[in-house]
């Protein structure tokens, strides 16, 4: 049997979020960028293309509805990526030392690396997301562990 | 002072269908349904209660509730704001984490008196790896058949759904959130209508914190009036506290309001301050309210009392600060941090916020690189902030300035 390609996959996808908000194709948009970015890493102007035609959206308005949020991105990363929060409890655990470290390693790391706004784990400061996973603690050493495994 | 962990909500914590239910759980839809409990009753009972929305604003739950058109032929929507996103706050976190059902009843019940059939979460993305949790302990009420169909025989029916953000700040702004569900920007929108009478889609629409909607069921079997009694007058009920900062033991804390001042919740329960560490001051609501400095921390934890000095318990967020060894600079790194947060997350819909905020930031470097006095840059943000405050959709751009003014203010001998 001949598997789905990728992009019968994302169309699929797209037609059950449709479903999931009972046919409402203005409140699936949002989950629907969110699916696109998470499967395929950024969202592409075939997929703008695609999503207008299946929610019959204008595209305009699915590329001012994109840029606005952080986490939906029109550029392609390589890598995985871990966001670091910078945020004020953060800061007074040292976050600022290690964006700085991530800096300057930038070119020796496996990972893309972004800065972002409170992230909600204060207790675990300073912290950041991996593939929107919690990394609690982060230090040097967590860093590089990290690179290793990735 | 109660130094108890364990008040309303933390006793309820429970990550385990069936034992919530043995703690009690679902006993409060349980009780509405088979004793045909009216909705307009609930809303009086959360009216009794006294609660006040738990996500910031502190605006009453159960007088939100009553403006809610009471005609059954208009669909109406619950919707749970689980988008907490002001710095510092990671307490509705672990509501979703530790008691989903807790949430999960309250959102039923409140559905149930405004008369929503279906509500949504409205989840932030940075808690995406909560996801398939909640997910998870929706399916587990549905099995139990307290959601769905017809629950528990009677003529009520609802549906949970989740709605995942995709990262802004701003849609934890009520209607900001209600846009970004349309599939939009997060812009707030001009009030009114409020979304009582025009929400999502334009229909009536209560939009509610997720620790505000945990407290539900707990009104429900103790009643409004008993409610009421724990804590003071215009700040009943617990709090969650989400502490952080320099004490050396973070966390979430329930406290009584009233009953805790912020000294104790410093000592007793963040156990004091770091060693190393000089303490300055306290944020006690999030990164939106002002500052208050180390000789003004015997101040009582509640609504009111908070309000007096010019700030609020927002979002319950108390982030304690103050700087290493003798770096007294880092002072003015943590201001910066908190202004760069807010022209970051300006939406840019209105335009004294959206340059006021960049424009707070470039003052802020200007006294960093000693070009002008401290004394100054709260002059001048003083003066823009007249021409911020009020004549925007939210009040993103006007806390930016207070909360800098506060901070430059309060800290001018360290800063200087």
């Amino acid at each position: 049997m001949k598997s789905l390609s990728s992009s019968d996959n994302i169309r699929s996808k797209i037609l059950e979020i449709i479903e999931y908000y009972n046919g409402n194709t203005a409140l699936s948009l949002i989950p629907v960028l969110n699916m696109i970015q998470d499967t395929e890493g950024y969202i592409k102007k075939e997929r703008i293309k695609e999503i207008a035609e299946i929610l019959k959206i204008n595209e305009n308005r699915i590329y001012e509805t994109l840029t606005f949020y952080h986490f939906l991105t029109l550029d392609k990363s390589e890598k995985r990526i871990l966001y670091v929060c910078r945020g004020i409890s953060c800061l007074l655990e040292g976050a600022d030392e290690i964006i700085e470290y991530l800096k300057d390693n930038r070119d020796r790391l496996n990972f893309d690396f972004r800065e972002c706004e409170c992230i909600g784990l204060c207790d675990f400061a300073p912290a950041g997301l991996f593939d929107f996973n919690p990394v609690k603690n982060l230090d040097v050493k967590k860093i590089k562990e990290l690179n290793e495994k990735v | 002072m109660k130094k108890s962990e364990f008040l309303l909500i933390k006793k309820k914590y429970s990550d385990n269908i069936d034992d919530y239910i043995e703690k009690g759980g679902f006993s409060s839809l349980r009780k509405i349904l088979s004793d045909h409990i009216s909705p307009e009753e609930i809303i009086e009972e959360v009216k009794k209660s006294g609660l006040r929305g738990r996500g910031g604003a502190g605006f009453y739950t159960g007088l939100k509730w009553s403006f809610v058109p009471r005609d059954r032929s208009i669909k109406k929507f619950l919707i749970c704001n689980a988008d907490e996103g002001e710095p510092g706050t990671f307490k509705d976190r672990d509501i979703l984490l530790y008691a989903p059902y807790l949430l999960i009843e309250g959102m039923i019940i409140a559905s149930y008196a405004i008369g929503a059939e279906v509500s949504y979460i409205y989840l932030r993305k940075e808690y995406k790896w909560l996801l398939n949790r909640l997910e998870k302990a929706i399916g587990e009420v549905q099995e139990k058949g307290f959601l769905g169909e017809k629950i528990l025989k009677s003529d009520f029916s609802h549906r949970i759904k989740i709605f995942m953000g995709a990262g802004a700040y701003i849609c934890g702004e009520e209607t900001a959130l209600l846009e970004s569900m349309e599939g939009k920007k997060g812009f707030p929108r001009l009030k009114p209508p409020y979304p009582a009478t025009f929400g999502l889609f334009g229909y009536p629409t209560v939009v509610n914190n997720v620790e505000t909607l945990a407290n539900i069921p707990i009104i429900v079997e103790m009643g409004g009036e008993n409610y009421a009694k724990i804590g003071i007058p215009k700040s009943t009920g617990t709090r969650l506290i989400a502490l952080s900062g320099i004490v050396k033991k973070k966390g979430v804390y329930e406290v009584e309001h009233g009953k805790v001042t912020l000294k104790e919740i410093i000592n007793d329960f963040g156990n004091g301050v770091k060693e190393g560490y000089h303490l300055l001051g306290v944020i006690p609501g999030g990164v939106s309210a002002p500052p208050l400095t180390y000789d003004e921390l015997d101040i009582s934890y509640d609504f009111e009392s908070l309000a007096e000095k010019g700030t609020m318990t927002g979002s319950g967020a108390v982030i304690v600060f103050g700087y290493k060894e003798d770096k007294k600079g880092e002072l003015l790194k943590i201001l910066e941090s908190i202004v760069h947060f807010f022209k970051d997350e300006s939406c840019g819909k209105c335009t004294p916020c959206r340059e006021g905020t960049w424009a707070i930031y470039g003052i802020l470097e200007k006294i960093k690189n000693k070009e002008i006095l401290v004394r100054d840059g709260v002059e001048m943000i003083s003066s823009l902030n007249s021409k911020i405050k009020g004549l925007c959709a939210c009040p993103l751009g006007e806390s930016c300035a207070l909360v800098s003014e506060a901070f430059l203010k309060k800290f001018e001998d360290i800063l200087k």
